[in-house]
């Protein structure tokens, strides 16, 4: 009897073309839509050789010093071109030049806007400055020692020591991917919605003529439950596919532990809507739509939306992030890419793991009730 | 009136998973009214560093003070892995830490490996600040072989660091003042929450107005039908009117400003949106989808047209490609507004003309649309019942 | 005598203060047709619903074939075929799928289910339709449908609740004559309707129900042996002066009449030669009259007398 409930179950929710178009579709135009919008952002927030133009207006052997050694090398912090104003300007307009560089008796700077890139050339800009006022310093106190001050001061260092992190891809932009896929397992709510609806007497005529037949009630729940697992089991494994395989998304970290977090995340997805389905005696219709609008609502704390939040998040009101089951199914995935060690990633799969039986274990208390009061 | 009245009460009925979607806007509205206005005097851009001083030095204390000077300094975390999520998050750029004896090592004329740093973007921030370090470094140095303490030396480098270039911003490019960044931030992401609130309430509710057995009935009533068309038009306008100007309303409450100037651009293109919202939910319901069905319609056109025309991604970061996509949606002309007006690009009222025309163009398309459709349905109902 | 099926004794169920089931009570033995008959709202699927463990009751006792019927008494329910009033199918399944679904959380075994299924398909007449999902039927192929995967396991006792209730009359004819012929094969039935004629004509007997409680009891000659009227004689006649209908009130066995300025109806208890006898005041008194007819009395009678209003005029 168990198998066959599970096989109709199966049966049942490949054909609801919602479940089709939700959970399999939807990730994958989504999905598609991120690698366009997000595919190439990442590169552009590297640093690379920063385009300038320099406008000569008289010699400054300092400053020419200081361009020499920022635009030397194949790792130069500076790309420049050397022209004349009207040139530069063009080129800064023209967004080819994120400044303009002007050299003469003193040095400064023209830049289109505000940002971190002019700030890094205000900065490099500032050297000259620099060099001046310590020279002026040393002229002052001992005008000897004026030779080897610039070489201290112009001196290769390497002041900081880094500590590496194990980052395995640090593109910021992933996460959109890991909420992508947090968002596929939380919508699972719609199959588990659908299991405690159509199996509850007072929700559906089905779930009275299920309750009629002589099938326990604990088989075709439990049947119901496994098949939506598998079902969403199922998208989740289409949907990772689609985005490591197809779009070449670089998740990081293990691939099976990939699937098995996404499969588990699923699972979470299916038991949320399992228990949203059997607290009180709206119907299916409107119990969807609240699904939905809320698994949204996690989505979006979680950054699907704004990728930013969830840090702004962890700053402000850390335990929103602790407690949202989406971003813990994310963190998920942020972590095995993150970390080496999968300390925090098996914590992370154990809240997932204690809001399914949460969900659950509430849902099968809400449910079991066998005789309704009306229906 | 009855039909106006009770599309008005399926309205209501349907308008319940909206509130999820409006709480949470204004929510996120009173959260994030704070940003930075585009003005046209230069302004540098501030690093999110973490700064960990355990030498406790005069000296550590001075770099410190310096590094965090300009800059947003955030508590340091109590553990490694707060920070890697911090800086992965890019809460913070870049973390510093001072170790022990950092004062004697720069007494001691050393300049390698001097601070203990993590970051994780190779941005231009982290550059930034790499390279303070090591001008820092060999600042302090030079003034050390002017025969300064290390104190001292720390002190001149400080005062010679803060000693920056002059930068201009070029004219042309400095765009307009922007007195209204907070409120225009509330606007940039209204097109997802008037997507979501219009479409999620009007298509069902039009749907359930429209089917077979309710239209039939009504059409064997004593209404007519342009009175009934002229009742339903006159509900979904008030309806949109009300969650428009809802919208606009809590945006100036929320952020203590009232609409002057150009601010009322802001809130006709906001206007122009929720009517193209509403087409678009007009158009939908001609083909008389399910609840569920809607929901998915409404989070697929919202949540693409949001990430392609850069209402959730600043339009300057999105590629070339996707930006010339984005010019076949409203969504990126209303933004273009909201930029125009922001100052990221240059004011222009021609610009925000156009801009607008192209929007109020697409709610004329959609209203097209939707009249072809109703008409080709309903005919081919007609014709099948004509063979049948 | 017969074993006894299905036994309710003092079933009460409220809503609040809404007393749906009042001390409502009944029994019924092997190889019936039982007909639950009542206005919309007396209390038939509130009965059908408690009896089969679906709904909470407040006081009284059920028993199905000789066991308390609890929501966890499998065996019990593996002996009942229930068909709702509404239809309750899985659209995305197709017919024979929806069939043997049902079918399968009663009968285990597959071979022995096949057949089940293949012989409701031809039960039900939808050996064209097996491929089709519920959405392509017609509002009586999908009755139909309904009935298919409430009998398929071939229960010992069937349970109808409403299952004509907008049917065209020819799946009607055909469910009611299935109905019959799986009592003929050995079910039990018990049948809930509020249309008299369908009860009259398929229900061996016939429990009448209003407002929560059982108002009458028996076959359907004894329930209309419970009643007064015999025969009612209706006369289409345009003018009938009062002292005319006056004389035919006072008639031998005529205890009633009533005149709507078109149509005369006359009553009568017992008796014989009372259309005569009516028919003879009218010629005398040289009074045109159109159509003639004589009714026997009917179920509506019954509950006409027995409740003091007509089955069909009762409020939802």
């Amino acid at each position: 009897m168990f198998w066959h409930c599970l096989k109709y179950e199966l049966k049942e929710v490949f054909r609801v073309k919602e479940f089709v178009l939700w959970l399999m579709l939807f990730p994958i135009v989504l999905g598609s839509l991120f690698k366009v919008a997000f595919g190439s952002i990442y590169s552009t927030e590297i640093f690379r050789s920063i385009p300038v133009a320099v406008v000569k207006t008289s010699e400054n052997p300092v400053a020419d010093n200081l361009l020499a050694a920022m635009t030397d090398g194949e790792d130069a912090t500076l790309a420049a071109t050397i022209t004349d104003e009207a040139k530069a300007k063009e080129l800064l307009e023209g967004g080819e030049a994120e400044g303009i560089i002007y050299i003469g008796e003193s040095v400064t700077l023209t830049v289109a806007r505000k940002g971190m890139v002019p700030t890094v050339l205000q900065e490099i800009v500032s050297r000259c400055n620099l060099y001046e006022s310590v020279i002026r310093d040393a002229l002052a106190t001992d005008p000897a020692s004026v030779e080897t001050v610039v070489r201290k001061l112009s001196a290769e260092v390497s002041a900081y020591r880094e500590v590496s992190t194990s980052a395995e891809n640090p593109d910021v932009y992933v996460q959109y991917f890991y909420n992508l896929i947090a968002m596929v397992a939380i919508c699972g709510s719609m199959t588990g919605l659908h299991v405690s609806t159509s199996n509850q007497a007072n929700q559906s005529l089905l779930g009275a003529r299920k309750n009629c037949s002589a099938a326990p009630k604990g088989v075709y729940l439990v049947a119901a439950l496994l098949g939506s697992c598998i079902a969403q089991s199922a998208s989740m494994i289409l949907c990772v596919t689609f985005l490591r395989f197809v779009l070449r998304v670089n998740f990081g970290g293990s691939l099976l532990l990939l699937y098995l977090s996404a499969i588990l995340s699923g699972f979470l997805g299916v038991a949320m809507g399992f228990f949203i389905g059997s607290i009180g005696k709206m119907k299916h219709e409107g119990k969807s739509v609240i699904a939905i609008a809320f698994s949204m609502v996690l989505c979006f704390m979680s950054g699907l939306m704004m990728g930013n939040i969830k840090g702004i998040l962890a700053l402000k009101a850390p335990w929103v992030n602790r407690v949202n089951p989406v971003a813990i199914i994310s963190d998920s995935f942020y972590c095995l890419n993150m970390y080496s060690d999968y300390r925090r990633f098996l914590t992370k799969i154990l809240g997932i793991v204690i809001y399914i039986a949460l969900f659950t274990v509430l849902g099968v208390v809400f449910t079991r009730r066998r005789k309704y009061a009306s229906i | 009136m009855q039909v106006f009245k009770a599309f008005l009460r399926v309205l209501r009925s349907k308008f319940g998973s909206s509130i999820f979607y409006i709480a949470l806007f204004f929510m996120v509205g009173v959260f994030m009214a704070k940003t930075d206005p585009a003005e046209s005097v230069w302004e540098k851009a501030k690093m999110k560093l973490v700064v960990e001083d355990l030498d406790d030095t005069a000296e550590s204390r001075m770099f410190a003070e310096f590094i965090g000077r300009g800059n947003t300094v955030i508590p340091a975390f109590e553990n490694e892995d707060d920070l890697t999520d911090a800086m992965y998050y890019t809460t913070v750029d870049y973390a510093v830490k001072i170790p022990a004896g950092f004062a004697k090592r720069l007494e001691a004329g050393e300049t390698e490996g001097i601070f203990e740093c993590r970051h994780i973007h190779d941005s231009y921030a982290v550059a930034n600040i790499q390279m303070l370090l090591d001008k820092y470094v060999n600042t302090v140095a030079a003034y050390r072989e002017l025969g300064k303490s290390t104190l001292e030396a720390s002190q001149a480098a400080v005062a010679v660091l803060e000693d920056e270039a002059s930068v201009t911003i070029l004219e042309k490019t400095s765009g307009s003042e922007n007195k209204y960044g907070d409120l225009l931030t509330f606007f940039r992401y209204m097109p997802y929450i008037l997507l979501s609130v219009i479409m999620n309430t009007l298509c069902p509710a039009l749907v359930a107005m429209n089917r077979k057995d309710f239209r039939f009935r009504t059409n064997c009533s004593g209404i007519r039908p342009q009175a009934y068309t002229m009742q339903i038009f006159g509900a979904s306008t008030l309806y949109v009117g009300i969650v428009w100007g809802t919208f606009v309303a809590v945006g100036s409450v929320i952020n203590k400003t009232m609409f002057t100037g150009r601010l009322w651009l802001a809130v006709a293109n906001a206007l122009l949106f929720a009517l193209f919202s509403a087409v678009l939910a007009i158009f939908i319901s001609e083909f008389s989808p399910s609840d569920t069905i809607v929901n998915i319609v409404t989070q697929v056109s919202s949540l693409s047209m949001c990430f392609l025309c850069g209402v959730f991604i600043d339009q300057s970061l999105l590629g070339s490609g996707v930006l010339a996509a984005a010019r076949f949606l409203p969504a990126y002309w209303y933004i273009r507004v909201i930029r125009l007006l922001t100052g990221e690009i240059p004011y222009d009222a021609a610009e925000a003309a156009i801009a607008l025309g192209i929007e109020a163009g697409f709610v004329a398309v959609f209203v097209l649309l939707a009249i072809l459709v109703r008409r080709a349905r309903y005919t081919s109902a007609v014709a099948r019942r004509v063979m049948a | 005598m017969k074993p006894t099926v299905v036994k309710i004794d003092n079933l009460v169920k409220r809503y609040g203060e809404l007393v749906a089931l009042d001390h409502f009570s009944l029994e019924i033995k092997e190889g019936e047709i039982f007909g639950l008959l009542g206005p919309n709202g007396s209390g038939k699927t509130t009965t059908i619903n408690c009896l089969l463990s679906l709904l909470a009751f407040d006081k009284g006792e059920i028993e199905v074939f000789g066991k308390e019927m609890k929501p966890t008494s499998y065996d019990t329910k593996r002996e009942i075929g229930v068909i709702m009033q509404n239809v309750a199918v899985l659209d995305e399944l197709t017919v024979r799928e929806n069939i043997d679904y049902f079918c399968g959380l009663y009968i285990s075994d597959k071979a022995k289910r096949k057949a089940c299924v293949e012989d409701a398909i031809k039960f039900v007449g939808l050996e064209d339709f097996v491929n089709f999902r519920p959405a392509k039927l017609s509002g009586g192929l999908l009755r139909r449908l309904n009935i298919a995967c409430g009998i398929a396991h071939k229960p010992k006792l069937i349970i109808l609740d409403e299952p004509t209730v907008a049917v065209d009359p020819q799946s009607r004819n055909r469910i009611l004559e299935g109905i019959q012929e799986l009592n003929r094969e050995g079910a039990t039935v018990i049948y809930t309707s509020h249309y008299m004629e369908e009860v009259e004509q398929i229900c061996t007997r016939i429990a009448i129900m209003d407002k929560g409680r059982k108002v009458a009891e028996g076959t359907k000659d004894e329930l209309k042996g419970m009643i007064r009227n015999t025969e009612s004689v209706s006369i289409e006649i345009l003018e009938l002066p009062e002292e005319i209908r006056e004389k035919i009130a006072h008639l031998p066995h005529v205890y009633e009449t009533e005149y709507d300025d078109t149509k005369l109806t006359v009553r009568c208890s017992g008796g014989r030669h009372n259309l005569i006898r009516i028919l003879a005041v009218l010629q005398e008194a040289e009074l045109g009259f159109g159509r003639v007819y004589s009714e026997l009395p009917t179920l509506n009678d019954v509950f006409l007398e027995i409740t003091g209003t007509a089955l069909r005029d009762s409020k939802e």
